[in-house]
């Protein structure tokens, strides 16, 4: 231990044998790194379905009621080839529910969460490792139910209250097709989520509190560490408040509490009796976890594109300490803002001022970090890898994202564009361009970590193109058939005459969605095929500083070869004290001498290629 | 950042003076709170805007009982703590016996709670059973189930460690590392209380 920043050759030595068999390895693991991998993986599958339910939906609204190759034949020959209304209800509520659930939350806290927080903090494992593995498996049951929800009153009859499940839609089992078993599924599902997500946040708090390597203070923590560690404070004191609201629901549902169901509700021409419950009451507690979950779903992502520019335009952040206050401020201004998402449900317009009040200074913290992010690249000597062009992705569409929020939290400009596709617009920049960007710079810039092979680059680029082009192409039309005034989540826009003159539009969109969709398929050939044709990986193929390099590449069961010590932040890039352009966060101060610039020489011929004395 | 080095000789250890697991079940505890304030929160709101027709508690609840369970709760949580503090001067015997009184108490607690279950079902309070005709009662009856319910639970969840503990301690005897397998649990069993405190009041007194 007296100087740890020798590395011994891993391979050779095998200082963590692993005596696992293949199912406490693979399936039953309480490794973090495999438990990452797992919540990656599924996080995939479930990314594609997502994808598949909108292109679904786009088709509907560019062509509605036409017939649609393959899926009119086999899902909808009792309704003579046409998508009845209600499956495309379940359609939205389906993608909504799979995309945040089962997608952005846990590929970002499940996946990178549980591959970085230990690595980057220089830690073994999680601080509860059989506690890591049962948050994983939490989540099969939660896919179970939501896969269940689909088929069990036949597939015209899934959940179909919209991934925000208002009530009397999602309570009463008499309001709509989908009200029935469907709906319970569902709200089982999301329970099982919350479990899964209340273990998992739990862990990382802890382990990021009390596991951190030597040296590693708060303030010497990569951002992404940052970034996922405040989300894990977000989503642990948030997500028990929407638990509690579903298990009311539920209990609305199955034994009669009527918690959600108003007065004398008529539904179907039919008076149905409730006894003075509050549907306003589930929007409160609702968006009380909800609006926090956009923030859940965007810092981590925040983190990780702070880490990837700093690292790619070999500069190091600027304004790291303000960095970290902004993402401390959004999480607290987060906890406050929910009412905004309310303004037209009924609600006491002084609230409603303070609720804009508070939303508007959200901008500050969120200006702050793309402030920074362009400090960062400004004057640096940046790299355009796969890695980099997604983290610039992200900050360019985040923009556009931030400022339409700023937009829609002005009450009377809400109001008017309120479900409307405006609305659709602005989230879809914010998690699709914002969260879904952060998440594909993460995947390129850890998968030689992740998988021990480079990722390949040309098809990687080709990739973030097409993928950036359609976005922009799929969602900057939608604000202008949300301000011509289409509602969203109705299954037929050419109904009402004012909209006849956006079906062009819509069809535009749809073509997008489908590039959209296609680009996906090169993510998946690049992802699976690198894995086996991909060069090997060194230990730090990007000359990176944080702690996460210095293990082997993928780490060995429990990290790293020795504790590492931690001797100063993680963004010494350019520094004059290193011989080259990089200042590892490991690398004692009498060793920065033996640091080679080996910049020239192609670092992935050595398997263990470590820049280490 | 600047570059110039902020390195210490030898890198400083960085951790809470807590190990991981009294940590962790703090943390545990905030999700707890915020849980309990969903299921309290919706309660207050629900009374409120429905107080005309909410029964009075002394139409739907028995006091003395309520007060009584109260009472059998924190005189659980003083024995937890007794026993946490003889387990920390090695008297294992004397701890395991004041572990024992804990789950009893408990266990006493939630037969109580059976009882008035029974008598709730047998007056038909059952939120399915009361007609529209009294709105309030049913919300009351929602309201109580849940609040109650869960509670309950958490008090089961907590008499499984007493439980595990006693077997364990009768098995192969306790050790000076179940000591802070009683803190933590007792961390706990003191938050489980303490919903009850709050519990208590806006149900049986309010």
């Amino acid at each position: 231990m007296s100087n740890p920043s020798v590395i011994h050759d891993v391979e050779a030595e095998h200082p963590h044998e692993d005596r696992r068999g293949f199912i406490s390895k693979y399936i039953f693991s309480t490794d973090h790194k495999t438990i990452g991998l797992q919540f990656y993986f599924s996080s995939l599958v479930w990314l594609f379905l997502g994808g598949l339910l909108a292109l679904l939906l786009r088709i509907q609204l560019a062509w509605p009621w036409q017939r649609i190759p393959f899926v009119s034949e086999e899902l909808f020959a009792s309704t003579a080839g046409q998508m009845p209304p209600e499956f495309y209800t379940m359609l939205f509520t389906m993608h909504g529910t799979v995309m945040i659930f089962l997608v952005i939350i846990p590929w970002l806290l499940g996946a990178f969460g549980n591959y970085l927080i230990p690595l980057q903090i220089g830690a073994p494992d999680m601080a509860f490792p059989r506690l890591n593995m049962v948050s994983y498996w939490m989540m099969v049951p939660a896919f179970i139910f939501f896969t269940v929800s689909f088929f069990v009153e036949g597939y015209n009859n899934g959940p179909a209250a919209g991934w925000t499940s208002y009530p009397t839609l999602s309570a009463v089992p008499e309001a709509a097709p989908g009200s029935g078993a469907a709906q319970t599924y569902w709200l089982l599902g999301v329970t099982f989520v919350g479990i899964s997500s209340m273990m998992g946040s739990i862990n990382y708090m802890t382990t990021v509190i009390n596991c951190r390597a030597p040296g590693m203070s708060y303030f010497r923590m990569p951002l992404s560490v940052w970034g996922l560690f405040i989300t894990a404070i977000l989503q642990a004191f948030a997500l028990p408040v929407l638990t509690a609201a579903g298990l009311m629901l539920l209990a609305d549902r199955v034994i009669g509490a009527h918690f959600f169901v108003p007065a004398d509700l008529w539904i179907n021409g039919k008076l149905t009796v409730g006894v003075g419950g509050s549907p306003l009451l589930w929007q409160h507690l609702f968006w009380f976890y909800s609006h926090p979950a956009v923030y859940i779903m965007i810092l981590p992502a925040m983190g990780i594109v702070s880490e990837v520019i700093s690292t790619h335009s070999r500069k190091p952040i600027f304004g790291y300490v303000p960095m970290v206050l902004a993402i401390l401020a959004i999480c607290g201004l987060g906890f406050i803002v929910w009412g905004h998402h309310m303004f037209t449900s009924g609600m006491n317009p002084v609230l409603g001022t303070a609720f804009v009040f508070s939303t508007i200074l959200i901008a500050v913290p969120s200006a702050i970090k793309v402030f920074n992010w362009l400090g960062t690249m400004m004057g640096g000597r940046i790299q355009l890898n796969t890695p980099m062009l997604h983290g610039i992705g992200f900050v360019s569409l985040f923009i556009i994202g931030g400022l339409s929020g700023i937009l829609l939290t002005i009450t009377p400009v809400d109001v008017q564009v309120h479900d409307t596709y405006f609305v659709v617009a602005h989230f879809h920049y914010v998690l699709a361009g914002g969260s879904l960007f952060g998440i594909f710079a993460g995947v390129t810039h850890w998968y030689p970590k992740m998988f021990g092979r480079m990722m390949n680059e040309f098809w990687g680029k080709v990739h973030f193109a097409m993928t950036f082009l359609f976005m922009n192409g799929t969602f900057l039309a939608m604000h202008q058939i949300g301000l011509a005034g289409m509602p969203r989540r109705i299954a037929d826009p050419t109904q009402y005459d004012h909209l006849l003159h956006l079906v062009p539009l819509n069809q535009f969109v749809t073509y997008m969605a489908f590039g959209m969709g296609a680009a996906q398929i090169i993510l998946l050939i690049n992802l699976l095929g690198s894995l086996v044709f991909g060069k090997k990986a060194s230990r730090n193929p990007w000359h990176a500083n944080s702690l996460e390099w210095l293990a082997a590449s993928p780490p060995p069961h429990g990290n790293f070869d020795h504790t590492p010590l931690v001797y100063r932040g993680p963004h010494e890039y350019s520094s004059p004290e290193s011989p080259v352009d990089y200042l590892p966060q490991w690398i004692a101060p009498e060793d920065i001498g033996t640091l080679k610039d080996d910049n020239q020489s192609d670092d992935t011929k050595s398997l263990h290629g470590g820049h280490h004395p | 950042m600047a570059h110039a080095s902020s390195a210490t000789v030898t890198p400083r250890v960085n951790k809470l003076p807590v190990s991981n697991g009294k940590l962790a079940i703090w943390l545990f505890l905030g999700t707890e709170v915020m849980f309990f304030t969903g299921l309290i929160g919706a309660y207050i709101v629900l009374r409120i805007a429905n107080a005309d027709v909410w029964p009075s508690h002394h139409e739907v609840l028995n006091e003395p009982i309520g007060a009584f369970n109260t009472f059998v709760l924190i005189c659980s949580s003083v024995t937890v703590v007794m026993a946490h503090v003889a387990a920390l001067q090695h008297r294992y015997s004397r701890a395991l016996f004041l572990i024992t009184i804990t789950f009893f108490l408990g266990f006493v607690f939630l037969g109580v709670k059976a009882f008035e279950y029974y008598e709730k079902i047998h007056h038909g309070l059952l939120p399915w059973e009361i007609s529209a005709e009294h709105p309030g009662w049913r919300l009351w009856s929602g309201t109580y189930f849940m609040m109650t319910g869960f509670h309950a639970l958490h008090v089961l969840v907590g008499l499984i460690a007493w439980g595990w503990l006693i077997l364990v301690g009768l098995a192969v005897g306790l050790r000076s590392h179940h000591a802070h397998f009683i803190e933590n649990a007792g961390i706990y069993w003191h938050f489980v209380d303490l919903v009850w405190i709050f519990l208590f009041p806006m149900l049986y007194l309010m």
